[in-house]
């Protein structure tokens, strides 16, 4: 992605603004509410691509579902504004009326995402049926959605159950339903995750193209940077219920900020350079479960340079470089003035084979 | 993975919908179309033997209530006294009772008497039974609660003591019994559908459908409630001869079909006195209804099978 088309998405309008959000679960066995995402930042514009990236637990899903008010039981604070609009706290009928015209989603597993009674035709033209379409019309422009989806023979296969279908065709049509609207933003929930490699490349292919050709905005999940590297234009990292790090992708994988994107970016496994020998880094430990989130730092019993003041204060996500947000007291502006972010790394030198 | 140039992407999609390798992705679908409007046609070949039994005795049975009248080979209530206790021969093909009347023009009435009563009140029973647990089921918590505690109030009292209580209190008719015996059946009904409801709301499909914007109505009656009849059925098919057994014992306590009806339960209940001496009396009829339990009890699986297109199509 060029720096032309980013500092042309400055300008936009932000299509989705999320602030402060948090997600409370009620747990019975705890007899309190848990906090799930604690304090999510996230702006979307028109026709971005932003990839949201964590471990499971990490609240990203949730998050993604609260931006659609999909789980009533689940407690919402904050603010979700989508094109202007608050949608915390917003009507039933407001909602049905922004859901698949303005936002859809896209979920993990095609093999539970289609009804498996209901007609592949019937499900992708149903939003358009909603929408008032007639019958003829909904149907035409369904078989024309599932072609350009790449469903081979997709006239033949409007009348087909969902069982009929592999999982790579199952997420395409899954698509199919989730984009006939013609939303502005699209949220994908590790769309590809459930599919094997191959196909899980033709499917970003797919929202990749749709994104560019409609220039709709992707919302996607993941827990894979390897998805991230040739699909976002940013990319937010989430940790323990909150955001770690904001940036823009080649800004991220040039020069993380903080120590658990680091790590992160360390555990995957390359191709090119690192000798062969060597085992894959790991970032040591596991995440705490939300109802037992460490003090200060969510991170910093797993962190390699974790100082006393990570024990016990919070760091706040602040600006470290342009463009680039951080939560980690290492992170200022003090020591990433160097744009490549060094310093951090020059600074933790006696640890850094635990977590690179 | 590398960043991908536009073109590339653009290009992906055309360039797989020609290529064979994408018939390996597709897998089964290499069916040609007219297949598709065959998958009728060779279904009761596919079913298991005994579900295609099980079909074809329920169709036999339904033929009974439809066609009695002209199968019947004596008036079912005709009494004649001089033929009284015959066994089965070629005159009386299942013998005659006490009175002389033929059982097996009475088996065929009876069909219209308690099989048509059974399946009347097995439809409303878990037509009202599924109903309120689509209610329960997209209500808050507090009235699902108290919709679900009502249900088991009914069921703490056994179907036939329920059924006995309002039949009586309603005094004899087959309108009383019916409606007896639907208020006993709904909360077995409701119960279930209510769990299997709230499980499947919870699928990825239904949430995809919530995303699309179907409102909730329509997502409880084209989304949630297919998915779960086919378990409805199995269960509705398997209470046609608990319903039949009920009718056998409400009529045997003197509240359900009176005398001279031909209530196959009624006819078990008559013949018993005679059971050592006239075994015929009451085994035709108790034969009849064990043959109706079980074949109701199969042909619900094999409507389950027919319904799901993913079992069916196989």
């Amino acid at each position: 992605m060029s720096g032309h088309e980013i500092s042309n998405m400055g300008e936009a309008a932000a299509l989705l603004e999320v602030r402060g959000l948090t997600v409370d679960a009620r747990s019975r066995a705890q007899g309190r509410d848990i906090r799930i995402v604690d304090g999510v930042d996230l702006t979307i514009r028109a026709g971005e691509r932003l990839a949201v990236v964590g471990e499971s637990g990490s609240g990203k899903s949730i998050t993604a579902r609260a931006i659609m008010q999909l789980d009533p039981a689940l407690r919402l604070g904050g603010s979700i504004r989508l094109q202007g609009q608050e949608l915390i706290g917003a009507s039933a009928r407001r909602l049905r009326a922004i859901r698949s015209s303005v936002v859809s989603m896209v979920f993990q597993d095609p093999m539970t995402a289609l009804n498996p009674l209901m007609k592949i035709g019937d499900q992708v033209a149903e939003p358009l049926r909603l929408a008032g379409v007639g019958r003829r019309e909904a149907r035409r422009r369904a078989q024309e959605m599932l072609d350009r989806l790449g469903v081979p023979r997709a006239a033949e296969r409007m009348d087909a159950y969902p069982h009929e279908f592999s999982g790579g065709m199952r997420q395409r049509v899954v698509l199919a339903t989730a984009v006939i609207s013609g939303p502005r933003l699209l949220i994908a929930d590790e769309p590809t995750t459930a599919l094997d490699v191959r196909i899980q490349d033709q499917v970003l292919d797919l929202v990749m193209m749709l994104s560019q050709q409609e220039g709709m905005a992707v919302l996607l999940i993941t827990h894979d940077l390897g998805v991230v590297a040739g699909f976002a234009d940013r990319v937010t990292v989430m940790y323990g219920g909150r955001i770690a790090e904001q940036a823009p992708r080649d800004a991220l994988f040039a020069s993380p900020r903080h120590p658990y994107t680091r790590g992160l970016l360390a555990s995957v496994p390359r191709l090119d350079g690192g000798s062969h020998d060597q085992l894959l880094p790991v970032i040591p430990g596991s995440p705490a479960p939300p109802a037992r989130r460490p003090a200060g730092c969510a991170f910093h019993p797993r962190c390699p340079l974790a100082m006393d003041r990570c024990r016990t204060e919070e760091p706040r996500l602040r600006v470290v470089a342009p463009g680039v947000e951080a939560a980690c007291h290492l992170a200022g502006p003090t020591i990433t003035t160097d744009a490549s972010g060094g310093e951090v790394l020059a600074r933790s030198r006696p640890e850094e084979d635990v977590i690179a | 993975m590398m960043p991908k140039s536009p073109q590339a992407t653009l290009a992906a999609p055309v360039r797989d919908a020609g290529e064979p390798v994408l018939a390996l992705d597709t897998g089964v679908v290499v069916m040609p179309s007219p297949e598709r409007r065959r998958r009728w046609r060779g279904l009761l070949r596919r079913l298991p033997v005994l579900d295609v039994v099980a079909l074809c005795l329920v169709v036999i049975l339904l033929l009974l209530i439809v066609a009695g009248p002209w199968l019947e080979r004596y008036p079912p209530n005709a009494i004649d006294l001089t033929h009284a206790l015959l066994p089965p021969g070629p005159d009386h093909w299942l013998g005659t009772d006490d009175y002389g009347r033929d059982i097996y023009s009475r088996l065929v009435a009876g069909a219209r008497v308690t099989l048509l009563a059974a399946l009347i009140v097995v439809v409303l029973g878990n037509g009202l039974g599924v109903l309120i647990a689509c209610l329960a089921a997209i209500s808050a918590p507090r009235v699902d609660q108290t919709i679900m505690r009502i249900c088991d109030i009914f069921m703490a009292f056994p179907a036939m003591v329920l059924a006995l209580g309002i039949a009586a209190a309603l005094g004899p008719s087959e309108l009383s019994l019916v409606i007896a015996m639907t208020v006993s059946l709904w909360p077995g009904a409701a119960r279930l559908a209510r769990g299997l409801l709230r499980e499947t709301m919870l699928s990825d499909h239904v949430a995809a459908a919530k995303v699309m914007g179907v409102g909730v109505l329509r997502r409880m009656f084209r989304h949630v409630l297919p998915s779960v009849m086919d378990q409805i059925y199995v269960r509705a098919a398997l209470e046609v001869a608990g319903a039949i057994v009920i009718f056998a014992g409400l009529a045997f306590l003197g509240v359900g079909a009176q005398p001279p009806s031909p209530d196959w339960g009624a006819m078990v209940s008559e013949g018993r006195e005679f059971i050592t001496s006239a075994w015929w009396i009451a085994a035709a009829p108790g034969a009849m209804i064990t043959l109706t339990a079980i074949a109701f009890g199969l042909a619900g699986d094999a409507i389950a099978f027919v319904l799901n297109p993913a079992v069916r199509d196989r």
